[in-house]
């Protein structure tokens, strides 16, 4: 691997999954044992020993919408977990480090911990599916437990992006328009598999984004 | 004020204004439909006559919202109309000068039509306080679908084994046609929302029905969901930050 040292943008992009990587493990561990996995945990430790502990990311734009998303997302229980960190955040999560690590300009530690978040997200993923069935069902019933936990988090999502996209996108060269639309079509997609109606759901979460 | 795709416009504070804009994009509109309708038809000869009865189709539409407007003593607002219309009737010219038919059949019969889908299936919920409206709008929408499902089966046949030039295509008329026509469905939102029809949910049909309809030429679901979400979120911010509808924000 590279060795070279992070950059500004580098150093907030670790802080920033290193503090959402924190909030998922407690909460796997706490409501989800299922999903705190090995490899969950190898990521989380590998995190904490190499990525900032946040004294730059609380004074970038980053900070406030940041904090914003985490204090819904960090609800309590076993159903809130599943909805917010395994349905939602696991995907966001997936696609974000696919993007940094397949930017041309990510390098050394950040390409490595890219790699290794996107697999960890992956496992975590794969397992989702059949651990939502057996603790909260499918169909019409999940779709309730789903609107009551998401709301929230998904009004936030846009407002920490957009913050992102301003740090990011010229670094990486990404399109976060592209990035956020493969992420809602994951959300969807994996929604469905769960039995939650397509139609049902385009609508509801196009209410949530709007703020309404 | 700032609207999210198109020209600057007042919000409409009250039913009756809103009703106004509605019924304004709903008349012009669907005169504009006739028109593009006409437009494809020339570029078309072999269909000029089934394309010609749907821009017959569109141009009854809009005498029947005239129709309906006068009988509930709404004046539909035409200023609000033209600058909402301004950019689609350029992209239309634009289009017709090259004499590109497809790129025409999916602006107008995907694109419009699913604005149009979007807002008259919700409408039919709130039809009964609009005397006259429930029977028409019901046509209307039927007629919709039907104009919806020749252009479905005229482009899979045309891309029946090249749906990869079938996505580049789409992807090259969404960018400027879902930008304004989406936009003209996230500047009616809170117009739609006064009259009893929530915005969101025509703005979540609008999206799906155009979603669907990519797949249904061969576009393959993930693709097509990922291609007009990407166009449609970047509207979604939009309206949300002009609305102020971002929650921690002063005044929301």
């Amino acid at each position: 691997m590279e060795n070279v040292a992070p950059d500004s943008e580098e150093i907030l992009f670790l802080a920033m999954i290193r503090r959402f990587e924190e909030l998922a493990l407690e909460k796997y561990r706490r409501y989800v044992p299922g999903l705190a996995t090995g490899e969950k945990t190898a990521l989380v430790n590998r995190l904490t020993r190499c990525a900032p502990d946040g004294g730059e990311l609380e004074r970038s734009p980053l900070f406030q919408p940041m904090e914003a998303l985490l204090k819904p997302a960090g609800a309590e229980g076993c159903e809130a977990t599943l909805i917010i960190q395994g349905l939602i955040l696991e995907n966001f999560g997936f696609r974000i480090y696919e993007a940094i690590e397949q930017s041309p300009a990510t390098r050394g530690l950040t390409k490595e911990l890219s790699q290794l978040g996107r697999s960890t997200s992956q496992t975590t993923l794969s397992r989702v599916p059949s651990l939502v069935r057996q603790e909260l069902g499918e169909k019409e019933g999940l779709f309730d437990k789903f609107i009551e936990n998401s709301g929230e988090v998904l009004g936030q999502l846009d407002p920490l992006w957009e913050a992102a996209e301003k740090i990011f996108s010229e670094k990486f060269q990404i399109k976060f328009s592209q990035v956020l639309g493969r992420v809602t079509a994951d959300l969807i997609k994996n929604c469905v598999e769960l039995g939650i109606n397509r139609r049902d759901l385009t609508l509801y979460l196009t209410g949530a984004l709007m703020g309404l | 004020m700032e609207t999210v795709g198109n020209q600057s416009t007042a919000t409409p504070s009250t039913k009756e204004q809103s009703m106004a804009q509605l019924m304004g994009l709903a008349v012009f509109g669907e005169k504009a439909a006739a028109k593009n309708y006409s437009l494809i038809a020339q570029l078309l000869p072999p269909y000029a006559s089934i394309l010609n009865k749907f821009a017959a189709m569109e141009a009854k539409h809009a005498a029947d919202f005239l129709e309906i407007s006068q009988v509930n003593h709404v004046l539909p607002d035409k200023a609000f109309a033209d600058r909402e219309l301004g950019y689609l009737i350029d992209q239309v010219e634009e289009y017709f000068a090259k004499k590109d038919h497809e790129s025409l059949m999916i602006l107008q019969g995907f694109i419009v039509e699913s604005l149009a889908i979007a807002t008259y299936e919700p409408f039919i919920d709130i039809a009964d306080e609009y005397p006259g409206s429930r029977e028409a709008v019901k046509r209307i929408l039927q007629e919709e679908f039907y104009h919806v499902d020749w252009i479905t089966r005229y482009l899979r046949l045309q891309y029946f084994d090249r749906s990869g030039e079938f996505i580049s295509l789409a992807e090259k008329v969404n960018r400027q046609g879902v930008d304004c026509v989406g936009g003209s469905m996230m500047n009616i939102a809170d117009a739609l929302t006064t009259v009893g029809i929530p915005g969101a949910d025509c703005a979540g049909i609008m999206i799906d029905t155009y979603t669907r309809l990519l797949e249904n030429v061969g576009v393959d679901q993930e693709k097509s969901q990922e291609n007009v979400l990407e166009i449609f979120l970047p509207l979604i911010r939009k309206y949300r930050k002009i609305s102020g509808k971002h929650s921690g924000e002063c005044g929301s």
